[in-house]
């Protein structure tokens, strides 16, 4: 009867020591993950001119440049398992670098617990460089000396840029508005558009999405669009002054400018459906080519 | 001992820009007694140079990396615009070509990186991208038949291409499903691509400008394989 009731005393004990070391085991990971999302503020005193690198898994990403020289940052994670981390350099005094990245803490979480949404209030001397694998980019206000840009498939968005604007997105779609610098915009299915442009160097490529320009050309500006199977239209003012040099391989060219055509010897591309003029006094040069996409070129109604 | 209250002597901002302009020779062993100096006085700069010793010592130990896509993409820029691209290229191409493109030693991402290289080298040359070209082309047809690839690089072309290809389907899995949609509809659509170029270009193999997109469907293949072979490294 003794042995029993101590039997029974001992087995309780352990039972409500077990259970204590389970629930002291296993209540920080429950509050961790009651916790619900994280959140980052940040403001560092800057030069003029940093340099801002953020590299992220998922998630909204905002740059917008302002006057002050400070950056202000506000992370938002999905998951208190999901961390930005947040480097400055120098480490006293006004800040030349910094550098936010997304870590991932624990393996586990993956998917939309991986979210980590950035707002940036960064100098507009800033210079950029982004790398979002997922989630739309945005990108306003910069005159830096670039702002490079990064996606898997997000869209990705620039408007106002004044540096050296690169944008690459395999399956994403590219919007410059308003840029000023060289700009730069790659694809591989996603669809580019130009709007308004003041860049005497621009470049936009794309394999199956569709390249539209709407604008002037800058005088002694060069803009080079290419697609492979996507179609290029370039909508410009009747005012334009540019020199055409279109050309497909398989596809449709279309033109409503009365162009002056150059005189030249045979083209050297024999398959290739080519056009080449100028229209008004042809300050800008202007290349359009695709494999198999229509070029179609107009103006602004 | 400093006491309470003492603040150690803060230098100027002259000095720590001549210790940034003198730190590239201190690392690199140059005898320069005014940067140990600095450091003593700054503790900014000091906390710098210890950094970048650390750094130093760590990657001493770390594997080689391959740079990224980006990397490539902008020394590239910058030698288009310097002009030194088009020199380059006969002797990358002709390095190129005798390499062991398909040989197990060779990482994966040295492989990307020369394919994109070489792509590179040879999409543009004389192309069509360079304004006023055309012209230059057409009163010099020797330059367009140099322009043509043979069968031979379309064949170590796809063979490397094959070898990347292999090394992120290894990898795909890890991926996350949307993620390895979007790579997968990429190189989905660069594959019909490279397909209908090979057609086209054994059908009329005088087509320049269907060469240029063969070689540009190549190189944007091993962009994004590149890419995507990035995508998981730790």
């Amino acid at each position: 009867m003794y042995n029993r009731r101590v039997d029974f005393e001992i087995g309780q004990t352990a039972k409500r020591l077990i259970l204590r070391v389970a629930f002291i085991a296993v209540a920080p990971t429950c509050l961790l993950m009651a916790a619900g999302p994280g959140r980052l503020e940040k403001t560092l005193d800057t030069t003029g001119d940093p340099q801002i690198t953020l590299s992220n898994l998922r998630g909204q990403i905002a740059v917008r440049g302002w006057v002050k020289n400070q950056v202000h940052v506000i992370c938002v994670t999905a998951s208190p398992r999901v961390e930005v981390d947040v480097d400055a350099l120098p480490r006293t005094g006004q800040v030349e670098r910094i550098q936010l990245a997304t870590h991932v803490l624990d393996p586990l979480v993956t998917g939309n617990d991986e979210t980590a949404d950035c707002a940036l209030d960064v100098p507009v001397g800033a210079s950029l460089e982004v790398r979002n694998r997922q989630g739309a980019v945005l990108v306003e206000k910069l005159q830096g000396q670039h702002a490079w840009i990064e996606s898997a498939d997000a869209r990705i968005s620039a408007t106002d840029v004044a540096g050296h604007l690169t944008a690459r997105s395999l399956g994403g779609d590219i919007e410059f508005t308003r840029p000023t610098g060289r700009a730069d915009a790659y694809s591989i299915t996603g669809s580019i558009r130009l709007l308004d442009p003041g860049s005497k160097n621009l470049r936009a490529n794309t394999n199956s999405g569709k390249i539209t320009y709407q604008g002037d050309f800058i005088p002694a500006g060069e803009y080079v669009l290419s697609t492979y199977s996507g179609d290029i239209e370039v909508i410009c003012p009747p005012s334009a002054s540019f020199e055409l040099n279109a050309k497909t391989v398989k596809g449709k060219l279309e033109n409503t400018f009365s162009l002056t055509h150059k005189r030249h010897s045979p083209s050297p591309f024999p398959s290739a459906n080519s056009l080449f003029g100028t229209y008004n006094t042809g300050n800008a040069t202007v290349e359009l080519t695709s494999f198999s996409g229509k070029i179609r070129v107009r103006p602004q109604p | 001992m400093l006491g309470p209250g003492h603040k150690p002597p803060q230098p100027d901002r002259a000095q720590c820009r001549q210790f940034d302009q003198d730190l590239p020779a201190y690392l690199e062993g140059v005898e320069t007694p005014a940067v140990l100096k600095h450091v003593r006085e700054c503790s900014s700069c000091a906390v710098t140079l210890a950094d970048l010793e650390q750094i130093r010592f760590v990657s001493r130990h770390l594997p080689l990396e391959d740079p990224p896509a980006r990397v490539w993409a902008n020394i590239r820029a910058r030698l288009a615009e310097e002009g030194i691209l088009h020199e380059q290229v006969p002797a990358w191409h002709r390095w190129f070509n005798r390499l062991p493109l398909v040989s197990e030693s060779v990482p994966v991402g040295a492989l990307a990186g020369l394919a994109i290289l070489a792509l590179t080298l040879l999409n543009s040359p004389q192309g069509f991208e360079s304004p006023g070209t055309l012209d230059a082309l057409s009163g010099n047809p020797q330059v367009v038949t140099a322009g043509m690839m043979s069968a031979d690089f379309d064949a170590s072309m796809t063979r490397t291409l094959t070898e990347m290809e292999e090394a992120y389907l290894g990898r795909e899995s890890s991926m996350e499903p949307t993620v390895k949609e979007t790579y997968r509809r990429s190189l989905d659509c660069l594959d019909a691509n490279i397909a209908e170029c090979l057609r086209h270009c054994r059908r009329d193999p005088r087509d320049a400008l269907a060469r240029q997109y063969l070689s540009r469907a190549y190189q944007s293949k091993a962009e994004v394989l590149t890419s995507a072979l990035e995508f998981d490294r730790p």
